[in-house]
């Protein structure tokens, strides 16, 4: 009830939707850096995809019983972080199985992912329910202005690093989105 | 005793009641409108995204080291595809969540029975996000520009601003079609798919961009500097935005069942949709060429047109202008007193087309040279040179003296730049003692005596 609550079988369906759905495009890259580099780089469609799964999973974030979980007597609030970290999980394993993903570009999806949904967290508990904004944003501008001169890469562009700098980055940008949002749930219910 | 009640016509608004002056019911409806456009624009949730892409957008492209400075199409361009591309998708996304505002917070029946119709509803909602969005590329536009204008003068390409606002018009009203038909949750994504798919789509697909690419135009290429915009084609694509944002508006005010707008309403507005369609796509453009610009014939040589020496170039490397420019400017008050000074400088070959006398100042090693640069080659190009008659009977050069040679390096060290060369010349070090006058008096001596083969006059003691 509480999965339901949270638009979770919603979500999952979409983040399906969405994973096939990139499976089937050609594989194509996008320019990064299109106004600021002299020679962009390229952005391989499948590191898109998992910043439309992180917008896609906003929903999660805002219960339909928010109030009641803030007053509950029990802790309806792990539950909620719980069933927040299964789709989350599901999304990950879709995203490992993508047949158009080399094997070694698997941990940077995932980062990538992670990262973005760290954002998500981020822009839902200052935004509210317009917390996609944020990945949103930052995916706009990374293929606008994320690199300059001959292909180097802003140092805001966490999901382009090499994967040693993007890991960390992605982990660190989750840590501090759950941490805010539990933050917000402490403090008060996250209505939007 | 009840107070009488007063009815007003369904379609008609309170300013609108009869015995009011018709003065007075304009000025209060704009007086009402005013007050609604305040308060959506305040209360508006693209307030604060569009603020933060607005500030983010300034930043950058004022503090990015960029090749498109000095150049105002290429501004110009960038931020069109800065605006259509962050500000717009973004307002669209936002336009598509405000769209299903109403159903969210449970009004939709009562703006089922308001008095207007849900176009205007639709339109309260989304034109403050329009508003905002076309706020926001002004201000990152003019901060572009500004940056522009300090290396060079200039006009910006009004049919492409034009057409950008226009644009933003469309992705906010495609944002608000999609927004009232669709769930709440899913309206934005899609938007978001849409959008920019739409604006990608063009580039991906072989002459895409040039024929059916125009429906969405979001130019992403540089014009070099021969390419002018092609107004017409820019102010048509622009009607058929507009054209198209209002279509899209009547077909998401359709969504409130009890004011919806009128199918002949729609049917009007889908004509003219189709009319303009028409317009955009009928003028052929070949291979090779863009949609909203066109090759201008100009004169096959460009030169500035600012204070200090007239430099010249072939038409095609034109881009190198506004730093040379800048850099002319303060060559000439660095220069001030000197007769020696050459008026024309010109590229290798330039100075033929020109039909005047012109020196030779080579080809610069970047496309767009830096300000150092171009004074090391002003500096250059002035330096005093033996004249054509200073010819020996042995074939050899007359001239070219070792104290003449401390011109250049005066002149470097003027304009705060390493010295060209010359700072090796014995003349150097006592000429640096004298004072500007004195200095131009014994250059201006010494440059003359250099073109008529003679010996520079000794430098006065300081």
């Amino acid at each position: 009830m509480l999965a339901r609550g949270v638009h979770a079988p919603e979500v999952l369906a979409a983040a399906a939707s969405v994973v096939v759905l990139f499976a089937a495009l050609p594989v194509v890259s996008l320019p990064v850096g299109m106004i600021t580099a002299d020679e962009p780089v390229r952005l391989p469609l499948y590191l898109i995809e998992p910043i439309l799964l992180a917008i896609i999973a906003t929903p999660l974030c805002f219960s339909a019983a928010s109030t009641l979980e803030a007053t509950a007597a029990r802790r309806a609030r792990r539950w909620h972080a719980l069933t927040i970290g299964v789709v989350v999980a599901l999304v990950c394993g879709l995203l490992a199985m993508q047949p158009n993903v080399l094997s070694q570009e698997v941990p940077r999806v995932l980062a990538t992912y992670l990262g973005s949904m760290g954002m998500m967290l981020l822009g839902a508990t200052t935004l509210g329910q317009l917390g996609w904004l944020v990945p949103l944003a930052y995916l706009l501008m990374l293929s606008v202005i994320g690199a300059s001169g001959f292909g180097e890469l802003s140092f805001w562009a966490w999901s382009v690093q090499p994967i040693g700098t993007a890991a960390p980055s992605a982990l660190l940008l989750l840590a501090a989105g759950s941490a805010a949002l539990a933050a917000r749930w402490r403090t008060r219910a996250l209505t939007g | 005793m009840t107070a009488p009640t007063t009815s007003v016509p369904r379609g008609r608004s309170h300013v609108e009641e009869p015995g009011v002056p018709a003065g007075r019911r304009a000025s209060a409806c704009a007086r009402q409108v005013r007050r609604v456009v305040a308060t959506e624009v305040r209360t508006s949730p693209a307030l604060l995204p569009i603020a933060a892409l607005t500030v983010i957008g300034c930043l950058r492209l004022a503090s990015a080291d960029a090749q498109w400075v000095g150049y105002w199409q290429n501004t110009t361009l960038k931020v069109h595809t800065y605006a259509c591309i962050v500000i717009g998708i973004v307002s669209g996304a936002i336009a598509a969540w405000q769209a299903g505002r109403s159903r969210a917070a449970g009004l939709h029946p009562m703006e089922n029975t308001a008095t207007v119709d849900g176009a205007s509803i639709v339109l309260r909602a989304v034109a403050p996000i329009w508003l905002l969005a076309t706020t926001g590329f002004l201000l990152v536009l003019a901060a572009a520009l500004g940056r522009s204008a300090v290396v060079h003068a200039g006009t910006p390409p009004w049919g492409l601003v034009v057409m950008t606002v226009a644009v933003l018009g469309m992705q906010v009203a495609a944002g608000a079609a999609l927004g009232a038909w669709l769930p709440r949750r899913s309206a934005p994504v899609v938007t978001i798919v849409v959008l920019y798919a739409g604006g990608a789509a063009p580039v991906y697909v072989e002459g895409g961009e040039r024929t059916w690419g125009r429906l969405y135009p979001i130019v992403q290429q540089l014009w070099d500097p021969l390419m002018r915009e092609a107004p017409a084609r820019l102010l048509t694509a622009s009607a058929w935005l507009m054209c198209v944002a209002v279509l899209l508006v009547l077909v998401a005010g359709r969504r409130w069942a009890g004011v919806r707008p009128s199918l002949t309403s729609l049917a009007a507005a889908a004509t003219l949709a189709a009319v303009s369609a028409g317009f955009v796509l009928v003028p052929q453009v070949a291979p090779g060429e863009q949609f909203a610009s066109v090759r201008g014939a100009g004169d096959p040589v460009a030169c500035t047109n600012g204070s200090g020496p007239t430099f010249c170039v072939w038409a095609d490397h034109a881009d190198t202008l506004p730093s040379v420019a800048g850099a002319a400017s303060a060559f000439a008050r660095a220069t001030d007193g000197l007769t020696f000074i050459p008026t024309t400088l010109a590229e290798p070959g330039v100075a033929r087309a020109l039909g005047r006398p012109a020196v030779d100042v080579g080809a610069f090693t970047a496309p767009v040279p830096s300000r150092e640069e171009a004074l090391a080659a002003l500096v250059t190009a002035s330096a005093p040179q033996p004249g054509p008659t200073c010819i020996g009977a042995d074939g050899a050069v007359i001239g070219g003296s070792d104290a003449a040679r401390a011109i250049p390096a005066i002149l470097s060290e003027r304009l705060g730049i390493p010295p060209v060369f010359g700072a090796d010349s014995a003349a150097y070090p006592r000429l640096e003692q004298l004072t500007v006058a004195r200095q131009n008096a014994w250059m201006n001596a010494a440059a003359e005596a250099e073109v008529h083969c003679a010996e520079p006059p000794p430098v006065p003691a300081s």
